[in-house]
């Protein structure tokens, strides 16, 4: 009796802190492999680890040399600045074409399902697969960009196999992926637009142009920035469509800075310089993305 | 629906049309072509002008089926997504439900679950790897299965908090009233009625842990390759294979194109309910 008394008011008690077990989980899970590997990251940037003592229980520590060293390298500063170059050019491209998307997909096309379908799917698609296929129609010989660039009459160019054609198609291929998520999210925001606004302007006579400029685009500016933070810092860790279509190459021509990391850690072996240039990578994210948790506390304040 | 045309009249419609189908054009026609391509051999592959009609075979297909490092990544991306995706559902599901419902850890909760799903694996890979081939997890299925839940965790709790924050306080106030306890109200109200926010979760991690690279990468390089490590392999080694490497990459496309279509009407709304997906 008075053990199935004590069951029963575990069980009570269970319930009542319900919140605090639901939690606890994930709370394991994401300490284990979030918060230790990032203190674990942090640790071995300020000592010295390489393949023969990685295992060891003490490393030599040396402050803050593994950042001097890696600030001070003319290759990871030039990857640096590719990498930005990528993030804003591949941002700019995928917004003002996904908006041009929306726009179009946002009338009453009969066959509008069938568009929102079709351009869902290369949102979906894994990103090694993109790149494989992306070097195949690049290819010089056999391709089919060089093939329809010959129909028109110009010349085939050996896109992954020169430096500033190389640059020039992994932004591209950047674009092409990411556009199908920018347009679905815009499209979801520009849905939901206030229809009074629209026919005011029509009736004071605006133009499309004026409103889309003076209504759109003001209240459309919530979702924008989201969008362009989510992709911004998408664009600035990008390694998978890299790695698969260029490697990084030709020379260093497309080495963004997630591949220099990722050649340091695993191809040099130099895991604390690896470590460093991680801790960098993060704090770059964070700042990118404190844009994002500003921009959303701000609408979930303006909802109330 | 706001009235966005360009143009005026039927003009405009023709001219939505025009973008619209473009739009389908470039976005769809390259992955078409490719699958186009996993089903020619030989000449037909390296013809110009490319060949749109010809007599398609299986022969690519056969190839990399006959191939047993190729069926064994299949084997090993189906496990890890289905184990991780089960796995994240329930933990996340949870976490979300305390933050959502019990205000759990408050803002500070929200915030860091955010900073968690931007933090990217390139940055986590490596320490991991340390932290794996000290304990034997390196190059193994629990080890890759527990790295993917780690990814796919945060995205989970984040795009569910909306879900059972939009059940309406009243039918749980009156689960509660009839005697029910918190964990029958969580499962027999709140789960079923945040159904296609599961359904999304769902798609989104079975998605996200096929499609991965970083982890599978360098967490897993040799025994226990999946299908994205396995399909990057035959850059380097098989340049020329062509219709080899397209049939690889359709093998690692048409499934979650499949999926997405199902799925796709549940997807737009969540998509707008939980913000937005990264």
């Amino acid at each position: 009796m008075l053990e199935r008394k004590r069951k029963r008011s575990i069980l009570e008690w269970c319930d009542n802190h319900l919140g605090l077990i639901f939690i606890l989980p994930a709370m394991a899970i994401l300490g284990l492999l979030i918060i230790y590997p990032l203190y674990f990251n942090i640790n071995m940037s300020l000592h010295k680890v390489n393949m023969i003592n990685f295992k060891a229980d003490e490393w030599e520590f040396v402050g803050l040399k593994n950042y001097i060293a890696t600030f001070s390298d003319k290759t990871v500063l030039l990857s640096l600045l590719r990498t930005f170059v990528f993030m804003i050019v591949t941002v700019v491209g995928q917004v003002v074409l996904g908006m041009i998307g929306a726009l179009t997909l946002n009338t009453q096309l009969k066959a509008r399902g069938v568009f929102t379908v079709g351009v869902l799917i290369p949102m979906m698609m894994t990103p090694i697969a993109v790149g494989l296929f992306w070097r195949i129609l690049l290819n010089r010989q056999w391709g089919l960009i060089n093939y329809f660039l010959n129909c028109l009459g110009i010349e085939s160019v050996a896109w992954l196999y020169e430096t500033s054609s190389a640059y020039a198609a992994v932004c591209f291929v950047q674009i092409w992926w990411g556009v199908s998520f920018v347009i679905l999210v815009l499209l979801g925001g520009l849905s939901s637009l206030p229809k009074e606004h629209f026919e005011a302007a029509e009736i004071d006579g605006a133009s499309k142009w004026q409103s889309f400029i003076h209504i759109t685009i003001p209240e459309m500016k919530s979702v924008l920035l989201t969008v362009i933070m989510l992709r911004a810092i998408d664009g600035f860790r990008e390694f998978d469509v890299i790695y698969t279509l260029t490697q990084g190459g030709p020379g260093e021509a497309t080495k963004v800075f997630s591949l220099h990391l990722y050649m340091t850690a695993f191809e040099t072996h130099n895991f604390s310089m690896g470590a460093a240039q991680a801790i960098i990578l993060t704090v770059i994210t964070l700042i990118l993305s404190s844009g994002l948790i500003k921009s959303l506390s701000e609408s979930e304040a303006d909802n109330g | 629906m706001v009235d966005l045309q360009i143009g005026k009249g039927r003009f405009r419609n023709l001219l939505a049309y025009l973008i619209g189908i473009i739009l389908i054009f470039v976005l769809i026609g390259p992955p078409a072509y490719m699958v186009s391509m996993s089903l020619k051999t030989g000449r037909d592959l390296f013809s110009i002008p490319p060949k749109f009609i010809f007599t398609p075979t299986l022969d690519n297909y056969k190839e990399i089926f006959g191939s047993a490092s190729f069926v064994r990544s299949i084997y090993n991306t189906i496990i890890i997504s289905f184990t991780s995706t089960i796995l994240t559902e329930i933990i996340g599901s949870m976490a979300a439900y305390s933050i959502a419902k019990f205000k759990t850890g408050g803002k500070p909760a929200l915030y860091s679950v955010l900073i968690m799903r931007v933090l990217p694996s390139v940055v986590l890979g490596l320490p991991l790897f340390i932290m794996f081939s000290r304990i034997g997890l390196l190059d193994t299925l629990h080890g890759l299965i527990l790295a993917y839940i780690g990814f796919l965790l945060p995205n989970t709790v984040w795009l569910m908090i909306p879900f059972f924050q939009g059940i309406s306080r009243s039918i749980e106030d009156a689960a509660r009233i009839d005697g029910c306890s918190n964990i029958r109200t969580f499962i027999d109200i709140s789960l079923p009625l945040s159904r296609s926010g599961l359904i999304v979760t769902t798609v989104y991690n079975i998605t996200g842990a096929w499609n991965h690279f970083y982890y599978a990468l360098t967490l897993a390089p040799a025994k226990t390759r999946v299908l994205s490590v396995e399909a990057s392999q035959y850059v380097g080694e098989y340049a020329v294979q062509w219709g080899t490497i397209a049939a690889i990459s359709s093998v690692l496309i048409i499934p979650p194109a499949i999926l997405i279509f199902f799925i796709q009407k549940h997807l737009v709304s969540g998509l707008s309910l939980g913000g937005v997906k990264g």
